[in-house]
């Protein structure tokens, strides 16, 4: 089924259905973000302990025994990224999806009630917006305490403000649409305009800024653990894994930069994906002819 | 009609600073409350010390009078200029941020630079040849531009860039003379660049691709204007609309960029100030901090308002059409 | 501009047989005596993308002289835009030319590189938009559209003020006398006015071709009159080749001096206007003609194609409009025919021209006689929506307010049918609106039946909630946007019933009798919308809205975006909805032939105000007001209209 809806009826010419299936690239980014799934559910029993030291054997190169090499603890670098797995997918899975909700709620209700419903809605969008979410993020876990819960529930709350604005964008075009009239006048029920009709409508874009929240979580969440905030020392989590190995970036730069390029690896997939999702359905290719 | 109501316009704006700076120090001061066992807790980071001690503390940071006195005393010092003193080096929090001030501006102003200059004439390429290999070799360094984390992008390219190649230094911020600033903030002000410029050509395509689809573009062309200008002054004219609807994110991305470049780069700047006041609950500084960035992020907006005005004729100040 | 003669109109030849070497002689020495200006033969354009290539045009041959006005007419899908973007070398991207030549001035046109193509568009030809409020640049001074115009090429640099002289000149050319135009932004001025300096934008290089794709349909009735005026007149002052790219026959007869009718990628028939107006040869033209509803007389016979408009890929291999005609034989499926030359300047499609001619003719004549029936006597009935003393007042951006309605009493009838008729800003939407429920009057009453709901300011009608909403039920203009793209027909039509309490099966068969009341099969319901055309969309917005079982179907240009061979099939259905059912109707329209066809009372509204009423007979035989004698004078080339089968000279 094609996720884009806008077409053009009429019985004259339409070269549409051209991209229906995606482009390589999309498709290895789904892959690449499906394997990291696979990997985050059975693949820490098989790569071995990400806490196991070995005093004799630190900040050694890649080796048979341990590809990447071993940290300065002496503990095998893809042990630890493979541990990480879970907590770096679990965290931008949970922003991305409360702002999936948040966002199909607030948009389309400020783009559907209008009037004073949306003027607060927005205003608090625009504030929200123009505010630095991963500072304040720094500066309250920090201060506060909390951890990683804390440091989601802070990025969840500045994450759906770009959401919202772009739902009611789409919202708002749908809603003078004639068959959005006619069903008012039809008497059908204000909800279901709005979450059976408008929603299934600017559905597409909601995928889209799904995976795009979830990029942008995955590296918001990275940055904080990479400051030493959000989690305890020694978890093996991305952003803290490469900043413990730091030190290591010119002795063994791989192992170094590992959960670095793990990070950009996964963000870069699923910007894939958002991002050619974003683009069909705000662009369709469409093609008259005639009036 | 337009040119009038922008001196007004602009002294309507910067007396929002106002309740903005009120609203952000308020919220920071309502923070402190909420930490466990009081700001001298934060004070003294874990830290055991007597009782006495403690009290001398809190006289010395006025923390024995009520939340509701301290506010109002810290806000009448910041009228005064001044904005109290670091919980862990008692020096001026004021001194500390004029002295880090200029860095993180220039790294800013690199960063920003670099990203218009390089995303939007990229982004109008990829969209003057949509579907091509160029095209989507913008998109995909676009992409892979805003999926990378700038403590990943500084660390890759210090590796490559500062040991491999050895083209620039590993560390700080130079001797003080302005050749070796520049030279060191070099580095540091393009990784700043990479996210950001990711998002500028994205925009700039979309916003491009939106325009070559108008007919105003294909009626320009019929009428025989040159390609160069019906791209430059029908395309991209209008392109940089959405252009500087994005810049606000703009603006954000590379404030917050700095933290990360500044730490792992060494340098001293806002930035990394802010990372050693937040590790050592040094609230003053944070204090400090908070009402700079919240007024840095007026004034930016601002700057977009007037740039949307210059671009546009339909805004008129106090109003822009909601599109 | 001295060869006007080759345009001489006095000897409109008829349509008399010429022998066989007559006919390759005037195939090969192309139309005339002067070299034709641009010639296009056997162009072939088609679409690529990864599921294959479309083709949107089969093989057209065109040709246009110095100082001639040549007319495209056809309806959606036919190709005459897309004929038009091939001509400037502007095809979008993915479409080629792919067979064929473009000629201008002995010059192969597509032979050249893009970049000296680019060199023959503005001071050679040029090509005027329909709409003129995205057509210019909506970030530079109307004067500056024309300056760059005149700066085309670098010889002719001009200085600050003399190029601004010069904007005011060549806006007056068009009709502006105001030089303040030149320093306002497009957004400032009225679409009138746009599509005015569009004009004088494109003359600006002095082209010696103008192609105009459809420059008045975005306009109002009586700008479009002024707009086609204007078109003509400065065609004739420059003696200017022009290109009248239409969907209205009556447009072309009025502007042009030779006609290409087209139909599904090809051209079916080419001749004189008032040949091809007086005696069409292509069954496509003579159904077209009698498709097109007219403002003179109430017709009791509304004719109209049935079908829809193939792909010309599908048929390839036969004549194009087969499907469609009425005197279809097995020779026309065989191959497809060509345009064979069938008098002087004349060219017809159809393999059938010598059996069919006099079947034609006859049909003409007994359609002529269906002229003139007289409607249905108004009389007094029960009103079931009455209007009083309504005003509606918008907010616009700075407490700025625009007053739609400015104390409007109208009333419709059980079994009555209504129109409003005015031009944007005469506040005829928002009336309808209003009577419908989707906007709340700012003072005023309207009553529905024995329900009324007065206006409360900022608050959404419900009165008595949504019972009192069903009894008025509204029909919008475009088919495309007025069904849920996600939603299957019978879904959308069985939805307002399910929320009103219906039993699912009973919705279900309600759906389907619905869809066979509008005209549809009942298979239909199953379908999603993107696969219908616009006529069969509107039929379903149509059995939707009844689902309700409404009193009052307000029809907001429910034909404007129909191609006028489907239009007659939705009035038709209007007609019978109000016969058979006694549906009050409130037609809301622009269109005057509509008007006459389908209204019992008409109401003239002219900004926000009703400015006459009555019968629509009296109305449009005797207008009393000034401004509906306007509307009236405006309707195209009604003078040349069909009743002139009969020997009417046209004007």
């Amino acid at each position: 089924m094609t996720v884009a809806t806008i077409t053009t009826a009429q019985p004259t010419l339409r070269i549409r259905k051209r991209r229906t299936r995606p482009p390589l690239s999309v498709a290895l980014g789904i892959g690449f973000f499906l394997s990291i799934v696979v990997v985050s559910l059975i693949g820490r029993s098989w790569a071995g302990s990400p806490t196991a030291q070995s005093l004799r054997e630190t900040s050694k190169p890649p080796s048979g025994a341990h590809w990447l090499g071993t940290d300065a603890l002496g503990r095998d670098i893809v042990a630890r990224v493979l541990a990480g797995t879970n907590t770096a997918i679990l965290g931008p899975l949970l922003i991305a999806a409360s702002g999936l909700i948040l966002s199909s709620l607030l948009g389309i209700a400020a783009a559907y009630l209008g009037g004073l419903t949306d003027t607060v809605i927005m205003r608090w969008v625009d504030f929200m917006l123009a505010l630095p979410g991963l500072l304040v993020a720094i500066v309250v876990v920090s201060v506060l305490g909390g951890g990683y819960a804390m440091a989601i529930v802070l990025l969840s709350i500045f994450n759906v403000q770009g959401d919202i604005r772009i739902v009611r964008g789409a919202a708002i075009e749908q809603k003078p649409l004639p068959y959005i009239e006619a069903l008012r006048s039809l008497g059908i029920k204000r909800r279901r305009i709005m979450f059976r009709h408008i929603l299934p409508n600017v559905a597409p874009i909601l995928v889209a800024n799904f995976a795009i929240d979830f990029a942008l979580a995955l590296v918001a969440l990275a940055g904080l653990s990479f400051l030493g905030l959000g989690s305890e020392p020694g978890t093996p989590e991305w952003g803290a894994i490469l900043a413990e190995n730091q030190s290591i970036l010119f002795s063994n730069p791989a192992a170094s930069l590992a959960p670095g390029v793990v990070i950009i690896l996964l963000a870069v997939s699923v910007n894939l994906v958002g991002d050619w999702i974003y683009d069909r359905y705000s662009a369709p290719e469409r093609l008259t002819s005639g009036s | 009609m337009r040119g009038r109501g922008i001196g007004a316009y602009v002294i309507r704006r910067l007396a929002l600073l106002i309740p903005i700076v009120l609203l952000i120090s308020l919220a920071v001061f309502l923070l402190t409350s909420l930490i466990p066992g009081g700001a001298v807790a934060a004070l003294l980071d874990g830290r055991a010390t007597s009782d006495a001690n403690v009290k001398a503390l809190r006289v010395k940071f006025g923390l024995d009078k009520p939340l509701i006195t301290q506010y109002w005393d810290w806000l009448v010092g910041v009228l005064h200029g001044d904005l109290g003193r670091s919980f862990r080096t008692s020096q001026l929090v004021s001194n500390s941020i004029k002295d880090r001030f200029s860095l993180t501006i220039v790294l800013n102003s690199i960063g920003l630079v670099i990203a218009v200059v390089i995303g939007v004439p990229l982004g109008t390429w990829a969209a003057m040849h949509r579907g091509s290999t160029k095209d989507r070799t913008v998109v995909g360094f676009s992409i892979l531009g805003s999926s990378s984390p700038s403590f990943v992008a500084a660390l890759v390219f210090l590796w490559i860039f500062a040991q491999k190649l050895n083209w620039f230094p590993l560390f700080g911020a130079g001797d003080g003379s302005w050749s070796d600033r520049l030279y060191h903030l070099t580095l540091p002000g393009i990784v700043m660049a990479i996210a950001p410029m990711g998002l500028v050509m994205k925009i700039t395509r979309a916003a491009m691709l939106d325009q070559i689809g108008q007919d105003h573009i294909a009626f320009a062309r019929a009428r025989g204007l040159s390609e160069r200008r019906v791209i430059l002054v029908y395309g991209l004219r209008n392109a940089l609309i959405p252009v500087l609807t994005a810049a606000g994110l703009l603006f954000v991305g590379l404030l917050t960029g700095t933290v990360f470049v500044e730490s792992v780069f060494g340098l001293p700047g806002l930035g990394s100030l802010l990372i050693s006041a937040v590790r050592s609950s040094d609230l003053p500084v944070i204090q400090g901090l908070a009402l700079i960035i919240g007024i840095w992020i007026v004034l930016a907006n601002l700057i977009i308002d007037l740039g949307y005005a210059l671009v546009d004729p339909r805004v008129d100040f106090g109003r822009r059409e909601e599109r | 501009m001295t060869d006007n003669d080759v345009v001489d109109s006095s000897n409109v030849p008829e349509t008399d047989r010429l022998t066989e070497s007559d006919v390759h002689s005037a195939r090969m020495s192309s139309f005339g005596a002067a070299a034709p200006l641009l010639e296009v033969n056997d162009l072939v354009v088609a679409a690529h993308g990864s599921a294959g290539s479309t083709t949107i045009l089969s093989g057209v041959d065109l040709s246009i002289r110095p100082g001639e006005t040549v007319g495209i007419v056809g309806e959606s899908g036919s190709g005459k835009s897309m004929l038009s973007k091939a001509i400037v070398g502007l095809l979008p991207a993915g479409v080629q030319q792919t067979n064929g030549s473009i000629t201008f001035e002995s010059i192969a046109l597509d032979s050249l590189s893009a970049r000296a193509r680019a060199t023959y568009r503005g001071d050679k030809m040029t090509l005027l938009f329909q709409d003129p409020f995205t057509s210019l640049n909506p970030l530079l001074h109307c004067g500056k559209h024309i300056i760059e115009g005149l700066q085309l090429r670098a010889d002719k640099k001009l200085s600050r003020a003399a190029a601004r002289a010069a904007a005011i000149s060549r806006l007056a050319e068009v009709g502006i006398d105001d030089p303040t135009v030149v320093d306002r932004y497009p957004f400032q001025l009225s679409g009138g006015m746009r599509q005015r300096v569009a004009l004088a934008a494109a003359l600006a290089g002095d082209p010696q071709l103008l192609l105009a794709d459809e420059p008045s349909t975005a306009l109002d009735v009586t700008t479009q009159a002024e707009i086609l005026d204007l078109l003509r007149r400065t065609q004739e002052a420059r003696g200017m080749s022009l290109i009248l790219i239409t969907h209205d026959l009556r447009v072309a007869f009025s502007v042009c001096d030779r006609v290409y009718v087209m139909y599904a990628g090809s051209v079916l028939e080419v001749g004189n206007a008032r040949d091809v107006q007086h005696a069409p040869l292509h069954p496509y033209t003579h159904g077209l003609l009698l498709s097109e509803p007219t403002a003179r007389h109430r017709q009791a016979d509304l004719r109209s194609i049935e079908g829809t408009v193939p792909r010309p890929d599908d048929i390839a291999a036969q004549c194009a409009f087969t499907a469609r005609c009425r005197w279809a034989a097995d020779e026309c499926r065989e191959a497809r025919p060509e345009l064979l030359p069938v008098g002087r300047e004349r060219w017809s499609r159809c393999v059938r021209l010598d059996a069919i001619a006099g079947d034609l003719h006859d049909d003409r004549i007994a359609f002529a006689a269906g002229l003139g029936v007289a409607p249905k006597p108004v009389t007094e009935v029960a009103a079931i929506a009455t209007v009083i003393d309504v005003h509606k007042t918008f907010q616009v951006a700075r407490g700025r307010e625009v007053h739609a309605l400015r104390g409007v009493s109208i009333s419709v009838g059980r079994g009555e049918s209504v129109g409003l008729v005015g031009e944007s800003g005469s506040g005829k939407t928002t009336l309808g609106r209003c009577i419908a429920g989707l906007e709340v009057p700012t003072s005023g009453t309207i009553s529905l039946e024995r329900i009324t709901a007065d206006g409360v300011a900022g608050r959404e009608i419900r009165p008595l909630d949504r019972e009192a909403r069903r009894l008025v039920q509204i029909i919008f203009q475009d088919p495309y946007s007025s069904l849920d793209p996600r939603q299957r027909i019978g879904t959308a039509i069985a939805e307002p019933l399910l929320q009103m309490g219906v039993a699912k099966d009973a919705a279900n068969r309600r759906a389907s009798e619905l869809l066979e009341r509008v005209g549809l099969p009942a298979s239909y319901a199953r379908r999603r919308p993107d696969a219908l055309s616009g006529g069969e969309r509107q039929r379903i917005a149509i059995a939707r809205a009844l689902s309700v079982e409404p009193q009052l179907l307000v029809c907001d240009e429910p034909v404007s975006a129909l191609d006028v061979s489907v239009q007659a099939q939705i009035l038709r259905l209007f007609r019978s909805l109000k016969d058979d059912l006694g549906l009050s109707l409130l037609f809301i329209t622009h269109d005057l032939a509509v008007v006459r066809q389908v209204v019992d009372t008409v109401h003239i509204l002219y900004r926000g105000e009703v400015v006459e009423s009555g019968p629509v007979d009296e109305v449009m035989d005797h207008p009393q007001h000034e401004y509906t004698r306007r509307l009236i004078a405006s309707i195209p080339g009604e003078d040349h209209d069909i009743a002139a089968t009969q020997g009417e000279t046209p004007v």
